[in-house]
């Protein structure tokens, strides 16, 4: 692409970028606000961190879909330093935890212009979700109290944990409204994904509870005529004069040990999130581009900076609001720099507004994103990986809420060296190899694939040299990765090729492993225990089929088609469609085939965002091959939604000749011409005389897409009868 | 024994070695690795000398680009008629420095794949070049083909003999052994310490 076309799509993709910034600028205010109270600094310090973060990266960074500003993971260590570093002194901790979060952010930097950003690998992928975990507990331990309106109780994690019945029992004393709001909120944003109604999900839950709770204390105001029975210590205080009330940052203890392991806690910290973030969300790229880590890295440096002497906390890559802007449409910086300017918007315009939000509500978002980090189901999908697994995220977990971050992920890398040890029964194997290398990559002359050989052991003690030399193969070949010399791979490996898997998948490459099947069989070997048991742990649960599955197996014999009732974790075929590009699949079930002209049906699961934002989804889709080549078209209702993205530059073909066509149909593709040639007045005839689905195509195949939720056998027998009229019309036209 | 084949002027050196060495052992070197290091002479390391012949039928001999290439380029082409075999595979190893592209993103990996692309292309020509020189009676009796791989220099030609089964790796004297070489294996060093295969070590006469 050249330099002009490259500015050109810019301008063009400006307007989605608008609206994708200002639908992450709504969650990204509730959560900075609370982020930033919850770490006991003023709730102005979040949102300064969002916007230095929103514009320093967008200038700087090397990513290209995410957003930065305040992260979920520092809430505890900077509640640690703000406590302890002002001995008792709120304030004062804050100014000496600002000059810490800029000494981090030279760090940071550092790491970045060291090229360090591989680092992150060198932690077992299983202690760092068990230290994860470990935030989230600090973070729903305190927050609980404060949802329910009682902000006095203190203590460290564990005590806090311990006064969560007794808060239950007795909150309705102290400020039962302030509490029942946070209650209320709390379940809301449980349920909000079983809601499905589309227009609601316009909003995200965080900022329904905000506008919600706001809504409420006018209703008190405005219409019974009453002071909100909100104490003002549950409310949030903003200063008059923002800009002559900046902090200066104390830089007093400079050389003081706790000081300094303040700073070493918040850069491990801000690495492993940001890192963690950005690999996740490359997943969720519509153009499927791969970010530069460490010049990101820089960006983030440079925005903690920035931020610190503004008086902010600092800045890292957040996963849930990155999410919400690849779901909306984002696709370059831009949009992280609008929704910082959408931030300072808000805080201008509607400061009155978010002074009667209720700390409660925004407890209750905060318990909301420690319990998603510290979800018992994380801990039974590690168990279903290795009970080893499960004992070192554990011990991790635990030795992270008694001591500290620092300790706690070190005592995680020790205990899975030692599992390893145990498991393999060989110091030698270890001892000998660490620091040889172990990779050997070449691209084979007569096939063109990419030929990648590891010796000896691959755990993460050295997956960093496997990692550099398979990012070196472009995503769009062939790369084969052979462990049969190689005697032990371990958990992280395995979840890092699982990971480079999908990127290959994304675009059209091809990633195989081999060579692992004969470990499985003479050890107990990681491999055949964590990739294949999940999903069989599934299928041993479909033994009996309900009323919905036998039906379809009778559907299955009516139309002589094969019904497999079977998980399928990896379905092929829907990874061209566009619908497919910002959404993860799980897996699909419940495949009705029809073997000679290709029509399947099946349930699919997958899910959308990221973390908080996660939605998991479940449709019934109907996939088949279209009997002549067709342009790349998305066809869906017209809707209040997709006018929405049509005012925010999604392109809507129209024609002049079928009105009624162009007001109930959202049509879109490249291709302009193409698409107005095939579609012709039969073609748009059959769509406005049938129901209206949701119609994907990736050029050679068609997508239906059901509801939004899974289809009743009555609908599928509609799908399927569709998509054959269909068939015979485009055989027609040809 | 290094002396006795400076005094007799040996050609060639048979060594039994052990396959794989302990931590100790790898630090005090054994014998064969010693002598390896310091005979004058060229040297053939067997791992698993049998009575019964096994027959050599691939050769992996190194391309790097060094004045000794080419004449152990023409030894092993000697050698592969002598012992009939049917493949030679010249393996060049090139240091990733020479990319001078490190990968960050879609941008760089793509500047890194065509120069990479490029690179390949110059050392087959002059690996080619190589062979031009050899007699055409040898080359014609034996496939021979090329590859090219980007790594650590010494360390990758070792890992690709074991990936493809080779039954003899021919390489290149090492030009001056020094102690620290064991801390920060070099070339041979990497081969030496887990022998792949049955290992040939042409000593240049040049070098000697």
């Amino acid at each position: 692409m050249g330099k002009k076309s490259a500015s050109l799509t810019f301008f063009k993709e400006l307007p989605q970028n608008i609206f994708a910034g200002f639908v992450v600028s709504l969650v990204a205010l509730p959560l900075a606000l609370g982020l930033a109270i919850a770490s006991e600094a003023p709730p102005l310090a979040g949102i300064i961190a969002a916007v230095v973060g929103g514009v320093v990266v967008a200038v700087f960074g090397g990513s290209h879909i995410t957003i930065s500003g305040p992260g979920n993971g520092l809430v505890i260590v900077l509640l640690a330093a703000i406590t302890s570093l002002g001995g008792g002194d709120l304030y004062q901790g804050y100014l000496f935890t600002l000059a810490a979060i800029i000494l981090s952010g030279g760090l940071l930097f550092l790491f970045g212009a060291l090229r360090l950003g591989a680092m992150s690998e060198f932690f077992p992928a299983s202690a760092l979700q068990g230290m994860l975990a470990a935030i989230g507990v600090g973070i729903l331990a305190k927050q609980f109290h404060v949802m329910l309106g009682l902000t006095s109780v203190s203590g460290d994690t564990i005590e806090q944990l311990m006064r969560i019945p007794d808060s239950l029992l007795l909150f309705l004393g102290f400020h039962p409204f302030a509490g029942i709001i946070g209650v209320i909120s709390i379940l809301f944003l449980f349920f909000y994904s079983k809601i499905r109604n589309p227009y609601f999900h316009l909003i995200p839950a965080p900022m329904w509870v905000v506008v919600g709770s706001i809504g409420v204390g006018y209703y008190y105001q405005l219409v019974l005529k009453e002071v909100v029975p909100i104490p003002p210590e549950l409310l949030i205080k903003i200063p008059e004069k923002i800009i002559s009330a900046l902090p200066r940052p104390n830089f007093e203890k400079l050389l003081d040990l706790d000081f300094l392991g303040v700073v070493v806690s918040i850069t491990l910290i801000a690495v492993i999130e940001s890192l963690l973030s950005i690999k996740a969300v490359d997943k969720l790229d519509l153009k499927k581009r791969r970010s530069n880590v460490n010049k990101d890295l820089r960006a983030l440096g440079l925005a903690s900076i920035v931020s610190g002497f503004l008086g902010g906390l600092n800045v890292v890559t957040v996963i849930a609001r990155s999410s919400v802007n690849a779901n909306n449409g984002g696709t370059n910086r831009s949009a992280n720099f609008f929704h910082a300017m959408f931030l300072v918007l808000f805080v201008v315009l509607l400061g009155d507004q978010i002074q009667r939000i209720p700390l409660t509500a925004l407890a209750a978002i905060l318990v909301f994103t420690g319990y998603k980090l510290a979800s018992p189901e994380n801990l039974v999908r590690i168990y279903k990986i290795g009970p080893e697994q499960a004992l070192i995220f554990i011990i991790t977990l635990v030795t992270t809420l008694f001591t500290s971050l620092v300790t706690g992920i070190a005592a995680g890398v020790l205990s899975t060296f030692i599992t390893h040890l145990f498991l393999r029964k060989s110091l030698y194997l270890f001892s000998l190899n660490v620091f040889k290398p172990n990779v050997l990559m070449y691209r084979e002359e007569r096939t063109g694939n990419y030929y990648v050989s590891v010796k000896n052991f691959c755990s993460f003690l050295n997956f960093y040299r496997l990692k550099m030399k398979l990012d070196q193969i472009p995503e769009s070949e062939h790369a084969i990765v052979d462990f049969s010399l190689c005697d032990f791979v371990d958990h992280t490996v395995m979840e890092g090729l699982h990971d480079y898997q999908r990127s290959f998948d994304r675009k059209n490459g091809l990633f195989e492993t081999i060579g692992l099947d004969i470990h499985a069989a003479q050890t107990q070997h990681p491999f055949a225990v964590r990739k294949s048991l999940p999903i069989n742990m599934l299928m041993g649960l479909k033994n009996s089929l309900t009323n919905r599955q036998k039906n379809l197996a009778d559907l299955a014999k009516q139309l002589s088609w094969k019904y497999l009732p079977k998980i399928n974790s990896n379905p092929k075929g829907i990874k061209g469609f566009l619908f497919f590009e910002s959404k993860v699949v799980n897996y699909s079930v419940n495949t009705l085939v029809h073997e000679k002209q290709k029509f399947s049906v099946f349930d699919l699961s997958y899910s959308e965002g990221a973390f908080i934002t996660k939605e998991d989804l479940k449709g019934t889709f109907l996939l088949f091959k279209s009997p002549v080549a067709l342009p790349v078209f998305v066809l869906d209702k017209e809707d209040f939604k997709t006018a929405l993205y049509q005012w925010a530059g999604f392109n809507d073909i129209n024609f002049k000749k079928h009105p009624d066509f162009s007001k109930r149909f959202h049509l879109s593709g490249n291709d302009h011409v193409e698409i107005k040639a095939l579609f012709n007045s039969d073609l748009i005839y059959f769509f406005e005389s049938h129901p209206i689905f949701h119609i994907e195509s990736n050029g050679k195949q068609l997508l239906i897409k059901g509801n939004d939720r899974l289809s009743g056998l009555q609908e599928i027998k509609i799908m399927i009868t569709f998509a054959k009229d269909l068939v015979s019309l485009l055989k027609n036209q040809k | 024994m290094a002396n006795c084949c400076e005094e007799f002027g040996v050609d060639l050196l048979l060594l039994g070695a052990l396959k794989r060495e302990n931590v100790v052992k790898y630090y005090l070197g054994s014998i064969a690795r010693k002598l390896t290091r310091e005979a004058p002479c060229s040297v053939l390391l067997m791992l698993k000398p049998s009575i019964e012949r096994i027959p050599c039928k691939h050769i992996v001999v190194n391309g790097f680009d060094s004045p000794q290439t080419q004449e152990t380029v023409e030894a092993a082409f000697s050698v592969g008629c002598a012992l009939s075999s049917e493949k030679i595979t010249l393996v060049e190893e090139i240091s990733e420095s020479r990319v001078a592209v490190s990968v960050d993103d879609d941008r760089s990996l793509r500047k890194a794949t065509l120069r990479k692309e490029k690179i390949d292309r110059e050392e087959k020509i002059r690996v080619t070049d190589i062979i031009k020189k050899i007699p055409l009676a040898k080359t014609k009796r034996l496939k021979w083909e090329t590859q090219s791989i980007f790594g650590s220099r010494g360390y990758s030609i070792g890992h690709y003999a074991r990936v493809v089964r080779a039954d003899l790796l021919i390489m290149n004297a090492q030009e001056k052994p020094r102690f620290y070489h064991r801390f920060f294996p070099q070339d041979l060093e990497h081969i030496l310490a887990e022998l792949p295969t049955d290992v040939l070590i042409i000593q240049s006469k040049k070098n000697g």
